[in-house]
């Protein structure tokens, strides 16, 4: 270790670097152990430099997409930040849709794209585009570094901004000249970013108030959302400490799954459009609803003007914009999960609340005739593989395998099944397309999935629609030997188009019917992986049981019941408490309003 | 004292939402380059409409711009919107003037008028009721300036015969408080 004074010194030498070092440099001293890329001519400088060391991994996707989803399976499997690579023009256009997704998901990432020579930009030069200006609607921030002496600099902020407060992606558009040009390295510990100090601790009056308001609650609820998972390990903790200590029951966003136990008396599973009977009527009757790291999402409330019409409502989020955004709140804290739950512990044992708190067994008989309604049920069929059977049979195969599971999902019906039946009692396990609903998300996010955790078990749920749009991945999981497995719930269908259609648009199923799938266990062959098949339920364990034992990547086609639709479900434009269930033959009329909705 | 001019001068408009009135709003910013465009975009994105955007460098060693916005919204609606413009990276800070109610505001007006014998008593008449300045006149036009509150540049542009307007620039509203204290450092 040089001594300070040495360290000064150096400092004081400023070793020159080009560009592209400078950017080595700071990803290394960030920390970065992988980035996810594509080469191409403006960003050939990075890649040279890249071939020169080896504290960086390179995963070379197929599809600058692919990158962008890889970078946020890594992300949030991982709890770093994950880091794109990608060249000018195409390159970067192509990161949009990832780079949208990470921002409404709140995903950590950092994307490097090359950009023209500074004196070719504006003169629509080759593979040139307005990096900074198609992305700024889609990241947290986004730099274009001007000259070479910012460049450090500014790397290091991109990766402050990205992690800190409410994460997101970040853009850093390097000219190719600037990769040349030399200039000073600056270390992370030296940049600060003056504009941007995310409040972390919360108001100590609104803490009180809100621990008052929960101590008097005679029908209170948790509603817990992706911040807590955001907030890292030690959030989930204290989250089930606090919730705990209250005897309260909890449900939790699509987003914000595993960091409450699934199997816990006091969960009532995810709520939302295909949340739980028992956990939307709870959040529809409560008295005190205590949200923490969730967004009050249009997913999760349906209906805004029927939405918990009776209960004061507490929230916690460390993005002051979404207090308040749709849902006016109560008491409105802006803080770090962490610290708001170490508060709300402290505050909570400091009034001894549990004492002299109201009995809640009048709440839970409540609920417990809600979950008696058992929402979640479906006709389970002799032959026929039922999607929600093959979900269950996937978890019962895995949930004692004795690695840490890791499950993506695609978007659809295929999605929702997976998040109610597959279940998490962990954090950091799940990672699903949210906010912006990407298919395509799963295949790439499992490749990041894996490469920050080689020795988990991770599995993509998959629609054989969603699949095809990042199928091209596949390669890049045979090239670096990445055992991922795309498990796909085959109804030949755009499931959740064609469900909608059948419900609200008079079983006009336009467009929603794929003719001409491929044959997927040709395909998995034809990538070098291993493709297997299950048509009826005879074959469903075995397939599952070749799937895990298998060391590579597969592809498991399981052909499941083409018209089961996914219930429960709030149609658009209802309340909380008008879910249409599964097993219901009268179907309230869907309104006019909600037509509207998406 | 407090004269008519002096108050904010959108009035509360009757719209189909009862409480939207007219919010003047000052942020402050690294003048970097995109930032009128993260914050335009930000406004058109979310459905915020902008009456009036200034901006202009006002600390050039610190390179900090102060953005004066002018939109109409409920109070819901504007504390979003302020929440919003401070998650911009660069934003220093957001003062929503109208709600702090001390603002005192400003904007000017250029108006080229035909300064013909039809027009030339009435445009005479006019101006004299108002602040307004000759800046140029040559045949038969006349370049006037006007600065005032905005009701008042309004009332005064209203009033002159349309047919006279030959040319019309708006500044957009500019402001800052009634009291001793600075929004943000001049020097350094």
């Amino acid at each position: 270790m040089p001594s300070n004074a040495i360290k000064k010194q150096m400092t004081e030498k400023k070793e020159m670097l080009t560009g592209a070092q400078i950017v080595l440099r700071a990803l290394q001293d960030q920390g970065v152990d992988s980035l996810f890329g594509y080469p191409g001519g403006a960003v050939l400088p990075i890649y040279d430099e890249l071939f020169k060391q080896e504290s960086v991994r390179h995963i070379l996707v197929r599809h600058e997409q692919g990158a962008a989803h890889a970078a946020e399976g890594y992300a949030r499997s991982s709890g770093k930040v994950g880091v794109v690579l990608v060249t000018s023009g195409p390159g970067a256009t192509n990161t949009v849709t990832g780079l949208m997704d990470a921002l409404m998901d709140s995903i950590p990432l950092v994307c490097i794209t090359g950009q023209v020579p500074s004196h070719l930009i504006g003169s629509d030069a080759f593979q040139e585009a307005d990096t900074t200006g198609i992305t700024r609607s889609c990241t947290k921030h986004n730099f274009l570094v001007k000259d070479a002496k910012d460049l450090a600099e500014t790397i290091h902020k991109a990766f402050h901004i990205a992690r800190s407060g409410r994460p997101g992606p970040v853009v850093v558009d390097i000219p190719k000249d600037i990769q040349f040009a030399d200039a000073a390295y600056v270390s992370p510990e030296d940049v600060k970013v003056k504009t941007y100090n995310p409040v972390l601790k919360g108001d100590e009056n609104k803490i009180e108030a809100a621990i008052d308001l929960i101590a008097s609650a005679k029908k209170p609820v948790f509603y817990t959302g992706g911040g807590i998972i955001n907030a890292g390990p030690q959030a989930s903790k204290l989250l089930r400490a606090f919730v705990k200590k209250t005897g309260a029951p909890i449900t939790q966003t699509l987003m914000g799954l595993g960091a409450y136990p699934a199997d816990d008396a006091q969960f009532l599973g995810m709520l939302g459009m295909h949340g739980t009977y028992e956990a939307n009527m709870a959040m529809h009757d409560c008295d005190v609803m205590i949200a923490i790291g969730s967004r009050f999402d249009d997913r999760v409330t349906g209906n805004l003007k029927k939405f918990s019409p009776n209960s004061k409502k507490i929230h916690v989020d460390i993005d002051p914009s979404s207090i308040n955004k749709t849902v006016s709140v109560d008491v409105g804290i802006v803080a770090d999960a962490t610290s708001a739950l170490e508060d709300f512990i402290k505050v909570w044992d400091e009034k001894n609340v549990s004492a002299d708190q109201p009995d809640l067994s009048d709440w839970w008989d409540q609920i417990s005739k809600w979950r008696d309604v058992k929402s979640l049920s479906y006709e389970k069929h002799d032959t026929i593989i039922k999607p929600q059977f093959a979900i269950e049979r996937l978890y019962e195969k895995t949930k004692n395998l004795g690695k840490d599971v890791f499950v993506t999902t695609e978007v659809g019906q295929h999605q929702m099944w997976a998040a109610q039946h597959f279940h998490f009692n962990n954090p950091n396990r799940w990672m699903t397309s949210g906010g912006l609903g990407t298919m395509g998300y799963g295949l790439p996010a499992a490749i990041g999935a894996q490469i920050a955790n080689p020795g988990g078990f991770v599995v993509d749920i998959a629609g054989e629609a969603s699949i095809l749009m990042n199928i091209q991945e596949m390669s890049t999981a045979i090239q670096y030997r990445l055992p991922v497995k795309v498990f796909i719930i085959n109804n030949q269908w755009m499931g959740m188009v064609r469900q909608w259609q059948e419900l609200i648009h008079g079983e006009r199923y336009s467009q929603s019917y794929t003719e001409a799938l491929p044959d997927f266990v040709k395909l998995a062959e034809a990538y070098g992986g291993l493709g297997l098949r299950a048509e009826n339920v005879s074959q469903l364990d075995g397939v599952i049981d070749q799937m895990i034992a298998y060391d590579g990547p597969v592809i498991a086609d399981i052909c499941v019941d083409a018209k089961e639709n996914c219930f429960p479900m709030i149609p658009s434009g209802a309340a909380h408490c008008d879910m249409i269930l599964g097993t219901q033959s009268n179907r309230p009329e869907v309104t006019k309003e909600g037509l509207k909705m998406v | 004292m407090m004269t008519a001019e002096a108050q904010t001068h959108y009035p509360t408009t009757d719209g189909p939402k009862p409480k939207e009135r007219f919010y003047t709003l000052l942020v402050i910013v690294d003048n970097e380059i995109g930032m009128m465009s993260r914050i335009s975009g930000l406004l058109s994105a979310r459905g915020y409409n902008i009456q009036t955007v200034t901006a202009a460098e006002v600390n050039h060693a610190k390179h900090l711009s102060r953005i004066s916005i002018v939109t109409k919204a409920t109070p819901d609606v504007i504390d979003q919107i302020v929440a919003q413009l401070e998650k911009l990276i660069p934003v220093h800070f957001v003062r929503n003037l109208t709600d702090e109610g001390n603002a005192v505001e400003r904007e000017l007006a250029v108006i080229k008028l035909r300064y013909n014998e039809t027009y030339k008593e009435k445009i005479d008449a006019i101006a004299a009721g108002y602040n307004t300045r000759i800046l140029e006149q040559f045949e038969d036009v006349i370049i006037m300036e006007i600065s005032a509150a905005t009701a008042r540049v309004e009332e005064f542009i209203s009033s002159v015969p349309k047919r006279a307007i030959i040319d019309l620039s708006r500044s957009g509203v500019v402001a800052t408080t009634r009291d001793g204290k600075a929004i943000v450092k001049i020097e350094d």
